[in-house]
């Protein structure tokens, strides 16, 4: 029964992509709904090549993902991939669905799928995953994920025995998956001249996860990523077998090894979280049997999406947009930690609300905003701080509670008087904090605050 | 003044940092004890003023009954004697009769007061809140994989009325525990911060001669009128 489910699932899976691409539609999400209301085991029942590789976690999957599919890509393979659609099982199905023909068998050389770390249960137990990569597990949004606890339950369950994982050493979390299962970690070891942060807002470990005694620190990078070891029961974090060699993220380079041999890198930008998005791109690319300096030779390939960080410079002034996930304290923070370190003169908008469309009859929970590191705006090179949406006011509590002058927070409900609120003449450097959609709103704003600054010149 | 935040390494989730933060800013001469998980908690054998226990994850949650269960009789004392205990999340669960995990197992609480929760992993309840104390509107959104029942063996009085949103459980009218200065909710937004009103009475009310402050009163006013007036927008939803 299972078989003539699936046909008539595949059959019409194409009739819809094929619908709806006619009407100008993308078609990344819908087929997969259709596919598996019609065939509940769709995923299972499609025949797929030999290499699958599956990555998650809170932050860097995105990024991960599009850069191990950028590589394969120019090296000549062919990639079923989810990248312009949705991360959950619908997306997931809609790419397979598209790259498979008529009998189901997945036509493409690898099958690289980004997943929402909430659908594990709806995917890995139905696809043959040969590889997965978690890139961390953080605190993210209460409603959807509750805490990392619990987004750890959920994958180390649905890890299917054969799957071998690739984990970030710095991860207490996420590298204590599934034990039993094969498994390689990568890290980045303290880099030399690396100041730690030790006293995050947010540590969402600090107790031994085999005995609950609090964890001696060897280092933290942040939050709770670093190396730690247990005064109690002798557990300690990982050996590495990917990591990176030294570093210098002012001049964008980094050597990486695995061991044996060590190949130079050039980086997509100064900050540390792209360098961790390298290294576990890498690690999945060498475990796919590519030599750690072919992939070197084509690391400039291996680019940041646009919409994740963007510089528009405008004569001596520059605009940044960069994606800090509406509800991820963590990615905000990150974000906030990274601009803080310029030196120039800042106005930060924090337009990473929770955006619902101009009627906005949407409440938004405002707890995330508290576990924000919002101290890192209270620096003196940051002028000005705008708040943005329904929310402004709460936002503007938060940040006069963590210390934030209030002479530099600037309270703008509608996102399209922003850019008249920016002190253009105080300012050399505007960043725009943005979420992952709507792209029409940031787009806008971007486009506002550029012709002002333009006109300021 | 002394002031406990119990467990406060694994009780600290769901944006209740920011309610201690807002406690060190009301009572900024008090003495803060953070108190972890394998310590002995230190309102049993010492004068604590205030206890604050926030939302920990499922394990964490196992984990402070594992605590608390062997003080159970002491810990009711206290409560009976007056203890100001403040729980914001799962905490107000401990108090119950047993928690209900989705295999049907029954994880036996503190029992002091006659409901259970039912805890269900792959159903989160999640959104908005507008409830009324006493004709104070109280704000706030929720985010659990529990709702709470009261069993028939008893009663116990609720925090407050529901208006929008979930209470105790889905189609329950009432919120929270409120039971002496033992006060046990399911609100965030922070709890505290999101309810300047309430905070300002609760905490003015029990600690008024500790020359409590009230940090950027005028503005958390702002953010509450607004959100009170979203709240009540008929098409409100979160
Ligand atoms: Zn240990």
């Amino acid at each position: 029964m299972a078989g003539f489910r699936f046909r008539i699932a595949q059959a019409l899976g194409k009739v819809c992509i094929w619908g709806m691409r006619l009407l100008g539609r993308k078609a990344t999400h819908a087929p997969g709904v259709v596919v598996t209301k019609i065939d509940p085991n769709y995923l299972r029942h499609l025949t797929l090549p030999d290499k699958v590789i599956v990555v998650t976690g809170t932050n860097g999957k995105t990024t991960v993902s599009n850069m191990v599919k950028d590589y394969l890509e120019k090296m000549g393979f062919s990639v079923a991939n989810n990248s312009y659609g949705s991360n959950t099982r619908f997306g997931i199905a809609s790419a397979l669905l598209d790259n498979s023909d008529l009998k189901g068998r997945v036509k493409t050389d690898y099958v690289l799928l980004e997943m929402d770390e909430r659908s594990c249960l709806w995917v890995l137990p139905y696809i043959r995953t040969d590889y997965l990569l978690v890139t961390n597990l953080f605190s993210d949004s209460y409603s959807r994920n509750a805490h990392p606890d619990f987004i750890f339950s959920l994958l180390d369950r649905y890890i299917q025995p054969n799957t071998k994982l690739l984990l970030n050493a710095e991860d207490p979390i996420s590298n204590r998956l599934a034990l039993d299962n094969d498994r390689v970690y990568y890290s980045i070891p303290l880099l030399e001249g690396e100041e730690e942060e030790r006293h995050s807002r947010v540590q969402d470990l600090v107790n031994c996860p085999v005995c609950q005694t609090r964890l001696e620190v060897d280092f933290i990078r942040y939050n709770h990523i670093g190396h730690y070891h247990c005064p109690n029961c002798g557990y300690r974090s990982p050996e590495p077998t990917y990591r990176v060699v030294r570093a210098d993220l002012e001049g964008q380079n980094a050597v990486l090894g695995n061991g044996k041999e060590e190949a130079s890198y050039k980086l997509p930008t100064s900050n540390i979280v792209d360098l961790y998005n390298i290294l576990s791109a890498t690690s999945i690319l060498q475990e796919l049997g590519f030599p750690l300096d072919k992939i070197a030779g084509l690391s400039e390939a291996i680019s940041v999406v646009r919409s994740r960080f963007n510089l528009t410079q405008v004569g001596d002034k520059a605009l940044y947009t960069t994606l800090a996930k509406a509800l991820n304290p963590i990615a905000t923070s990150r974000t906030m930690a990274f601009l803080k370190k310029e030196a120039s003169r800042k106005a930060v908008v924090l337009a990473n609300t929770e955006y619902k469309g101009p009627k906005m009859t949407y409440v938004e929970n405002t707890a995330w905003l508290y576990d924000n590191d919002f101290r890192y705006l209270a620096d003196p090179s940051i002028v000005q701080v705008i708040c943005c949406g329904k929310r402004s006011i709460d936002y503007a509590l938060c940040l006069a509670l963590a210390g934030v002058p209030e002479e530099k927070v600037v309270i703008c409900e509608n996102h399209d008087e922003i850019a008249d609120k920016i002190a253009y003449d105080r300012v050399d450097q505007v960043w725009l904090l943005r979420d992952t959609d709507p792209d029409e709103l940031f787009d806008r704003m971007h486009d506002q605050i550029q012709e002002r600054m333009e006109a300021a010149l | 003044m002394r002031i406990e935040f119990l467990f406060s390494e694994v009780a600290n989730y769901l944006g209740e940092r920011g309610d201690m933060d807002l406690l060190r800013q009301i009572f900024p001469q008090a003495d803060f004890i953070d108190t972890p998980i394998l310590a002995k908690p230190a309102f049993l054998d010492e004068k604590v003023d205030l206890v604050f226990l926030g939302p920990m994850s499922e394990k964490g949650q196992e984990l402070a009954l594992e605590k608390l269960l062997p003080y159970r009789d002491k810990l009711w004392e206290k409560i009976e004697a007056g203890q100001v205990f403040l729980t914001v999340g799962n905490g107000m669960e401990l108090f119950g009769r047993y928690i209900e995990t989705d295999e049907g197992e029954r994880i036996p609480c503190l029992n002091y007061f006659p409901y259970y929760a039912k805890r269900q992993m792959l159903k989160r309840q999640a959104g908005l809140f507008l409830g009324d104390k006493a004709g104070l509107k109280i704000v706030g959104s929720k985010a659990q994989f529990t709702q709470i029942f009261p069993l028939d063996d008893g009663d116990f009085s609720r925090f407050c009325r529901v208006e929008k949103g979930m209470g105790l459980h889905k189609g329950s009218e009432g919120e929270g525990l409120h039971y002496k200065n033992l006060l046990g909710t399911h609100i965030l937004g922070p709890f505290l911060v999101v309810n300047p009103v309430f905070t300002k009475q609760w905490l003015g009310g029990l600690f008024g001669d500790q020359n409590p402050v009230w940090p950027y009163y005028d503005l958390a006013m702002d953010a509450y009128h607004r959100r009170l007036l979203d709240l009540q927008n008929p098409k409100a939803h979160g």
